[in-house]
């Protein structure tokens, strides 16, 4: 009975000390601007993801029809859209002045990302 | 430091204000009471921020919270029924009371902000309790979270869910919640937080701390406004950097209800925060009020007496 006493009160400070153990403090690099698209991983399952994370995931363009009539629910779905809609789809999601994502309270997608979304849209949409 | 002491000025400077209920006064000096203070907060939490209310022995607490999306601004308006067609973050949570002073919990949130799928170990403890007698003029709760995300990680370095090893998931958070009940009718909590980040993105902040202050004035035996703000301590090298990429940081406020039904205690409120963890919530919030990009959210509390109470 004591030795189980002394183990409820060890693990909490197990608990404790694992989890400060993993404590670090590191800083991601600067985004590069990403200019130069022969350098950019540009494969459709990177821009998807990108897309699923920030188009699909929140709701937003999930399809079916709602809320957003645009619908990326799949990669080949995405290339359709931007296929039909590529002046759309530049204007409002690559360009300097792209209000997409809108914000939702999410933050905005970066220069780069949004470089490298250029470049795929660019280089035809490589699998 | 400084902040804590003001903190304490102030919570100590504040009763003048407002009515204490002085029983010594009533029945004479001899009965003054000595006995704690209970139901400063009628939940463990405030809206966004922490009470200092921890659980009883052997309770759990079923929690459930919900933040929907933009109900004005661009994303808002009458194509996503003014938020309800969307959800920015939602959390389930488990929390026990080990004993009346610690409490004990686990939680899965969907996160908003750099992380999504997030999973939640909390602690909390009654360090302090308020007395009637003034002898102790405050309550102070102790406060503690490690998160860690499950989000599959970016490909790319420089985005801050780029996760190279597990440490890179872990976020925790420790705050001091500082109490006090004025009377009957009103509450109000100052709460020092600190915030650590293991992987921030360029030029983001692993450690920051943060002010909140949160409040409950009481409408009747079951309603009551709350309310609370947190005042995040971001430095203005990485509030500049941030800007001139777009994002703007803002500090979160929430308003609110809260309804009490028996066993349930029930929050409807507004904030303009899209995540429900102080983990996010404190450091990441880019929505702002005046864009309309506030949102409606509830909190609902659900305790099991497993104590045979």
């Amino acid at each position: 009975m004591p030795r189980r006493k002394t183990l409820s009160r060890i693990w909490p400070v197990l608990l404790a000390g694992g989890l400060l153990a993993a404590c670090t403090s590191e800083q991601a690099p600067e985004p590069s601007a990403n200019a130069d698209c022969a350098s950019v991983n540009v494969t459709t399952a990177r821009i998807y993801a990108i897309v699923q994370q920030n188009c699909t995931n929140r709701n937003c363009h999930p399809g079916g029809s709602s809320p957003l009539i645009s619908d990326f629910s799949t990669p080949a779905k995405l290339k359709n859209y931007i296929s039909a809609n590529g002046e759309n789809w530049t204007f409002r999601v690559t360009h300097s002045n792209a209000d997409m994502p809108q914000s939702q309270g999410y933050p905005a997608l970066s220069r780069a990302v949004r470089d490298s979304i250029a470049c795929w849209v660019n280089k035809g949409m490589p699998d | 430091m400084l902040h804590l002491r003001l903190l304490t000025a102030l919570l100590l400077t504040a009763p003048a204000a407002m009515a204490q209920e002085d029983l010594g006064a009533i029945f004479g000096k001899d009965s003054v009471r000595r006995d704690p203070v209970s139901s400063t907060f009628k939940s463990t939490r405030i809206i966004n921020g922490q009470s200092n209310e921890t659980l009883a022995k052997r309770d759990l607490d079923f929690r459930v919270a919900h933040r929907f999306g933009d109900m004005g601004g661009s994303g808002g308006g009458s194509s996503t029924f003014f938020g309800l067609d969307n959800s920015t973050d939602i959390r389930i949570a488990f929390e026990y009371g080990i004993t009346d002073r610690l409490t004990a919990g686990v939680s899965r949130a969907k996160g908003s902000g750099n992380f999504s799928q997030l999973w939640e170990v909390l602690g909390k403890y009654r360090l302090l309790q308020q007395t009637h007698d003034n002898r102790s003029p405050v309550a102070v709760t102790l406060f503690a979270n490690a998160v860690a995300s499950s989000m599959k990680s970016s490909p790319d370095k420089a985005d801050p869910n780029y996760f190279d090893k597990f440490s890179d998931r872990v976020s925790y958070v420790a705050q001091a919640v500082i109490a006090r009940k004025f009377g009957n009718a009103f509450s109000l909590a100052l709460t020092p937080s600190f915030v650590h980040r293991n992987r921030v993105g360029y030029k983001d902040m692993n450690n920051m701390f943060a002010m909140g202050v949160g409040g409950r004035l009481r409408f009747s035996n079951r309603v009551a406004f709350v309310a609370d703000y947190f005042y995040s301590f971001r430095d203005s090298e990485s509030r500049d950097y941030y800007e001139t990429r777009g994002t703007k940081f803002y500090n979160s406020l929430g308003v609110g209800v809260e309804i009490e039904t028996g066993g349930h205690v029930f929050h409807l409120n507004f904030t303009n925060a899209t995540a429900i963890l102080e983990n996010q919530f404190i450091p990441e919030t880019v929505s702002t009020w005046t864009h309309g990009q506030f949102r409606w959210g509830f909190n609902i509390s659900r305790r099991f007496a497993l104590g045979g109470r």
